[in-house]
């Protein structure tokens, strides 16, 4: 048995939602040589023509006018500056509390409200947090499950509360990472395309409902209505499927504006301008390793390599040394938050690994295959 | 009184879970272990595993099904070119309680006959994959690529009853993976021509569609796609029913 | 408290062992004399035939150590495992069972309804039965089987309906156990008259 990995990037063929074509390149590769006008090129300019036209209707007055979902990290800071600043709106700033914010995290919250925004940071019951994060890591592998389902959820709340009619997310995670094709195109973030792309992996809130969590505790995880957001007119858009994508640019203006990087890149990382805000990326990261054969470190170098700054080579010796890799320390931290012991840490983080990709070696997961 | 059955039908690739429409265009969405705690937490009834590589490359992942087994706390149905009585052996050591069967139904009946004498009537579910075609059906196999030339519908349910085979699953070909709604049509049919309990699958759309299909008297209705993407709940598609006077089992 | 597991036919345990295990019991296979007779508690699964499993456990020269526990321990049979407790059965053709009920086993009236009797199905007992302690009336428990018990003596039963009609889904006397549905698949009604059965005591 053998796995393919894309001949242009490092992704794995084990990876959901990706697809390769006849020369072995992956659709993620595919959809950055339209981005950046290679081959099938997006028009850009047209897009960017499309967004002005949908603002606009909206610009000027008093009120609100936008929502942006913000967390502290370079994308959302970009995203209202963008906003306030270029298309001249008043967004609301909304964030959705994660449990593990870091310092650094919080500190960039303060430099984004600094743009000149109002915010709004909701917190859910903690109690209730730590029991999703819980489940979450235990059911589907992913402690941030509760965050994922927040952030793509209370934002809608708030913009059908406060009649707000956009709400305006940052990339659309299947142009850049890949996915089914029709989803590719979409600058539509609604209902559906929460349930199937925003990684709550077929697991829906009420699923949480159980002697430790009642229906009352998840009522701000329920989105609103169809009848409510067709109502109320409220439309989830990507502003990456209206303008290229281009975090570098991003994270020099906010930079400028005083947004800070993390001291070092989280483990199993590459970069340390992502995730300033998720101080247990690592141990998601992992699970995600060992589930599907590639972590954190390669969706950055592969991202990397997209841009012509380092050669799949390189990127590729980087991989093979630090993906999937997580820091003990957090382990225990984590732990400590969730109330379990490390056995049944490990016991946990086992049941998800695809033993296709992985066999274990003297306590370790080793990956079975040569990363070519 | 028996109550109707639903029953998530779960496609496995290797350690992941698929997604197909019409039986073709496998899409990995997810890993097989999170989903299998998911449903494990809902309130299904059964659950169908099809692993999709132990069909096609005829070796059971038997640690998988161990696993799966261990975190699935209802009725593990399993599935996968099972063609021998080892093959049978392997699913229930690892775990299932039924084992459906498909193409060793057309090639290799004797072995029906052998797993039934040492697993019993009710331990095998015959899967059959049709296709509507006027007032009768066609019938395919082998991942619904070659079509069934030497038995109608009738003499399969009638070979399906001298072997001593318990449940019939029957898989509507053109409605699989399409969310389109559920071919009532010919759920109807199929339910006046077979005797033994009769699960259908392939198209569910909405409440309304189980609810038509239970009307019908259907013993269980399988899903795929309803159950992960934008579709109801169980909790909620059991709540609609019991409204709707349907033997249906509730929390 | 050593629980062991009648191994005979070739039926999926795994349930019924991810069960026990969850309820912190050291659990044993069993399949000779010395072996049940170490055991405290016997649990007869079931999958197979009547025919074939009788003529397993007599080429073992299993039937009187099973009797010889049944005598002063507990033991529960399930699906099979309870037909085979009966004095004789029709599967596979007409054989003797083991005789620690006095009753018979045969096809459930199939002009009632569809053959197998497969899914969940609701539960009652009016007498009391160890096994549905702080179970629910009309509780929901998982079938799978086309024969049933036909019992003659006045023992506690429970009862299930098969099309609207009445048959045993499983009794208690004393400390023989047997449930036609399978606890081990029925979620947490299952999970409970299983604890029932490991809390009995003869006491």
């Amino acid at each position: 048995m053998s796995i393919k990995f894309c001949k242009k990037c490092l992704f794995p063929e084990t990876k959901p939602d990706l697809y390769f074509n006849d020369e072995g390149i992956c659709d993620s590769c595919i959809s950055a040589t339209r981005i950046h006008g290679v081959s099938n090129s997006i028009d850009w300019n047209e897009r960017k023509k499309n967004f002005e036209s949908i603002v606009k209707e909206y610009r000027g007055g008093d009120k609100y006018n936008c929502i942006v979902p913000v967390s502290g990290g370079k994308d959302s800071t970009w995203q209202v500056y963008a906003m306030k600043n270029i298309y001249g709106m008043k967004p609301l700033a909304v964030t959705f509390d994660q449990f593990d914010q870091t310092d650094i995290g919080n500190y960039n919250l303060d430099i984004l409200r600094d743009i000149g925004v109002d915010h709004i940071h909701f917190t859910l019951n903690p109690k209730v947090v730590k029991n999703l994060v819980k489940k979450g890591f235990e059911i589907v592998g992913d402690p941030y499950w509760v965050n994922h389902v927040g952030m793509f959820t209370v934002p809608f709340t708030f913009a059908a509360k406060f009649d707000i009619n956009l709400v305006i997310y940052g990339e659309n995670p299947q142009l850049e990472y890949g996915g089914p094709e029709k989803s590719r195109d979409s600058m539509i973030m609604d209902r559906r395309w929460r349930q199937e792309f925003s990684g709550m992996r077929g697991f829906r809130e009420e699923d949480m409902i159980d002697h430790e969590i009642t229906s009352a505790d998840i009522d701000a995880l329920r989105y609103p209505s169809d009848k409510e957001v067709a109502e109320k007119d409220i439309r989830g858009l990507f502003y990456g499927h209206f303008h290229k994508w281009d975090a570098m640019e991003h994270i020099k203006i906010c930079e400028d504006i005083g947004w800070k990087r993390l001291a070092e890149p989280p483990k199993g990382s590459w970069v340390d301008y992502e995730n300033c805000d998720m101080k247990f990326i690592d141990i998601r990261e992992h699970i995600k390793y060992l589930k599907y054969g590639y972590g954190r470190a390669t969706d950055q170098l592969n991202i990397e390599l997209r841009n012509g700054r380092i050669t799949r080579k390189e990127a590729l010796s980087i991989v093979k040394e630090i993906d999937g890799e997580f820091s003990k320390e957090n382990k225990e931290l984590f732990c400590d938050y969730i109330n379990i012991t490390g056995t049944r840490f490990d016991k946990i983080v086992d049941s998800f690994v695809n033993t296709e990709l992985f066999e274990k070696v003297n306590g370790k997961w080793i990956f079975k295959f040569i990363r070519s | 009184m028996l109550k109707v059955r639903i029953i998530p039908l779960l496609l496995l690739k290797g350690n992941s879970l698929v997604k197909s429409v019409s039986f073709a265009d496998h899409r990995i969405v997810g890993d097989a272990m999170s989903t299998i705690k998911v449903f494990s937490r809902r309130f299904a009834d059964e659950m169908i595993i099809l692993d999709l590589d132990a069909r096609d490359k005829g070796v059971i992942n038997t640690e998988l099904l161990k696993r799966i087994s261990a975190e699935c706390n209802m009725p593990l149905t399993f599935g996968g070119g099972i063609d021998s009585v080892e093959k049978a052996d392997q699913a229930f050591y690892s775990g299932a309680d039924k084992i459906t069967i498909n193409s060793a139904f057309f090639k290799k009946p004797e072995i029906i006959k052998k797993i039934v004498d040492r697993y019993g009537s009710q331990s095998i579910v015959l899967s059959l994959d049709v296709k509507k075609q006027d007032n009768d059906f066609i019938i395919y196999y082998n991942n619904a690529s070659k079509i069934v030339t030497d038995l109608n519908l009738d003499q399969s349910i009638e070979k399906a009853n001298m072997l001593g085979i318990g449940e019939i699953l029957v898989n509507d070909i053109n409605r699989d993976g399409m969310m389109n709604g559920l071919d009532l049509d010919l759920i109807e049919t199929l339910r006046s021509r077979i005797k033994l309990p009769l699960i259908v699958a392939g198209g569910c759309a909405d409440m309304e569609d189980f609810n038509s299909a239970f009307k019908l008297g259907v013993d269980g209705i399988a899903a795929g796609s309803i159950f992960h993407w934008i579709g109801e709940s169980i909790v909620g598609i059991k709540t609609y029913l019991k409204d709707k006077d349907i033997n249906v089992r509730t929390l | 408290m050593l629980v062991g597991i009648l191994k005979i036919g070739h039926g999926n345990i795994r349930s019924l062992l991810n069960t026990l295990e969850k309820f912190g019991c050291d659990v044993d296979l069993v399949s000779s004399k010395e072996e049940i007779a170490s055991i405290d508690k016997l649990i007869l699964p079931g999958v197979g035939s009547f025919n074939s499993a009788m003529k397993e456990l007599e080429n073992n020269e299993l039937i009187i150590p099973i009797q010889e526990h049944a005598r002063k321990k507990d033991i529960l049979g399930i699906c099979l495992g309870m037909q085979l407790m009966m004095k004789s059965g029709t599967e596979g053709g007409k054989s003797k069972g083991l005789n620690l009920i006095n009753g018979k086993v045969d096809l459930l009236p199939n002009n009632l309804g569809r053959l197998p009797h497969i899914g969940w199905n609701d539960i009652s007992s009016n007498d009391t039965n160890d096994l549905m302690i702080n179970v629910d009336s009309n509780s929901n428990v998982y079938f799978v089987h086309s024969y049933q018990c036909l019992i003659k003596e006045q023992i506690s039963m429970i009862h299930s309906d098969f099309y609207n009609q009445d048959f045993i889904a499983g009794f208690q006397k004393e400390n023989i156990f047997g449930t036609q549905f399978h606890p081990e698949k029925s979620q947490n009604v299952g999970d409970l008259i299983i604890k029932n059965f490991l809390e009995h005591t003869n006491a």
